[in-house]
């Protein structure tokens, strides 16, 4: 259902990514793990074209973007398909809690504004910020805004929900908080993309997993075998360092 | 001749008369001058192409040359080769320098605004799929219209003193209103007295607003 095939991204001379590939299905919960600066980052955003590839192709659903011959209105299509959460929130200053959840279902998927202010509080309500729905981004915890921001995700309806890193900005005691929220949603069938260092979380919810090194996959398998049975030298040498 | 405190008093009202012309080139520069730097700077926030090289090299010049030259260029250089700049009236042709000349400070103080709002929001926008026009209306514009708006208001004070100048393409402005009556007199202590006392009370009226304004952009989301 999401695929990844063959993609390069390069800033300047610079190689970020090197021919990645890989493949999911609907409901899988995917974690990419790996040093930093090894373009985990960069593979969400090449994902989306935030930074369009050099090279290669993504298909989420029924659409599929060559990143050689991709059209503004075929990137469009994409990001429509899809969510990001990131690790700083990024939530819009200027909007309160729901507007932020309404924003790209009235400008992007034209919805009226009731019809997204009925779909945004429902969210907001699952996320626990009901009672925060019209506080500003700066009146928030990073918690608070994080659940707000996996909210925005679940708004539009996507296929997939791209996480970048969504627990490392935050205060230790509302990390749980948030990989519970992240898992009740993988139990529910969310399709997600999980960039993490949360080895327990990946261990627990993840069905599949990637290692990245140099921007390409060192290794791609089930949890079980990256945590019970890891084959790459470089994979080995990381969990001994991170468990 | 000794300071003559009537003919200072009944100055003011006299001057004053030409306010409505002060205003309206004030006025009708701002909404010129604001629509001019805010394209100029989205063109180089988004690197517009070809719109982009064009309005760098129109800011250079113009806020690489003073207002005076670019006044007198405009009316009497460009009439030369243009029917519609001879025959237009000496307001409008004011009007128009005093845009493109505080446009060009406009757009510098806009982009520095624009590049002042996190990016991390732009590129959520984005990846939801809103296009660059609804990122900058709905998201960005608004964020740094807070952030612009004390160096804008200071622009917008430069606008009307420096619309006095207008008087030498034959603007009677108040400070043209100022000349024409010391021409007659040659009371010039008064008369310019008077003028400089009104800028002062119109531009510290202004002051006290932007004061208040300043609060509320700072009263930040």
């Amino acid at each position: 259902m999401i695929k990844v095939e063959d993609l390069y991204v390069e800033f300047g001379a610079t190689k970020v990514l090197n021919g990645v590939s890989f493949e999911i299905e609907q409901g899988d919960v995917l974690a990419i793990i790996g040093p930093s600066g090894t373009g985990k980052s960069t593979l969400l955003r090449g994902m989306n074209f935030l930074i369009p590839p050099k090279k290669g192709r993504v298909t989420v659903g029924d659409v599929t973007v060559d990143a050689e011959r991709a059209s503004k209105k075929q990137i469009k299509a994409l990001r429509e398909q899809m969510a990001m959460v990131y690790q700083n929130y990024n939530l819009y200053k200027n909007m309160t809690a729901l507007q932020n959840v309404m924003e790209a279902l009235v400008t992007v998927h034209h919805k009226s504004k009731k019809e997204a202010e009925e779909i945004s509080l429902g969210l907001l309500e699952k996320v626990g910020m009901s009672d925060r729905k019209d506080f500003y981004p700066s009146r928030l915890s990073g918690g608070q805004q994080q659940r707000v921001g996996i909210a925005r995700a679940l708004a539009v309806n996507p296929k997939v929900i791209l996480f970048d890193e969504p627990t490392s900005a935050l205060d230790p005691e509302m990390v749980g908080d948030i990989l519970e929220l992240m898992k009740q949603l993988a139990e529910s069938g969310m399709t997600m993309i999980v960039v993490t260092h949360e080895m327990g979380f990946a261990r627990e919810v993840a069905t599949k997993m990637i290692f990245m090194d140099g921007g390409v996959i060192r290794e791609a398998g089930t949890p079980k075998e990256f945590f019970e049975n890891p084959k790459d030298q470089r994979l080995k040498e990381f969990m001994s360092k991170i468990l | 001749m000794v300071f003559d405190p009537m003919y200072f008093l009944e100055m003011i009202p006299t001057i004053a008369q030409a306010l409505n012309v002060t205003a309206f080139l004030s006025i009708v520069a701002l909404v010129f001058s604001l629509l001019i730097g805010a394209v100029a700077a989205v063109a180089e926030y988004y690197k517009i192409a070809v719109l982009n090289p064009i309005c760098r090299v129109y800011i250079s010049i113009f806020r690489g040359t003073p207002l005076l030259p670019q006044l007198f260029f405009f009316y009497f250089g460009i009439a030369y080769f243009s029917d519609f700049v001879r025959e237009m009236s000496p307001v409008t042709a004011s009007a128009i320098v005093l845009s493109l000349n505080m446009g060009a400070y406009m757009a510098e103080n806009i982009r520095g605004a624009l590049l002042s709002v996190d990016g991390g929001q732009i590129e959520a926008a984005f990846s939801f799929g809103m296009s660059r026009f609804q990122t900058m209306t709905r998201i960005i514009a608004p964020q740094a219209l807070r952030v612009a708006f004390p160096s804008l208001f200071n622009n917008f004070i430069d606008l009307i003193k420096g619309s006095s100048i207008s008087f030498v393409v034959g603007v009677v402005d108040i400070m043209g209103q100022a000349k024409l009556e010391a021409a007659i007199t040659f009371r010039f202590f008064e008369v310019y007295a008077a003028v400089m006392l009104i800028y002062w009370v119109i531009i510290t009226l202004l002051g006290l607003v932007q004061k208040r304004i300043e609060l509320w952009c700072n009263a930040a989301y």
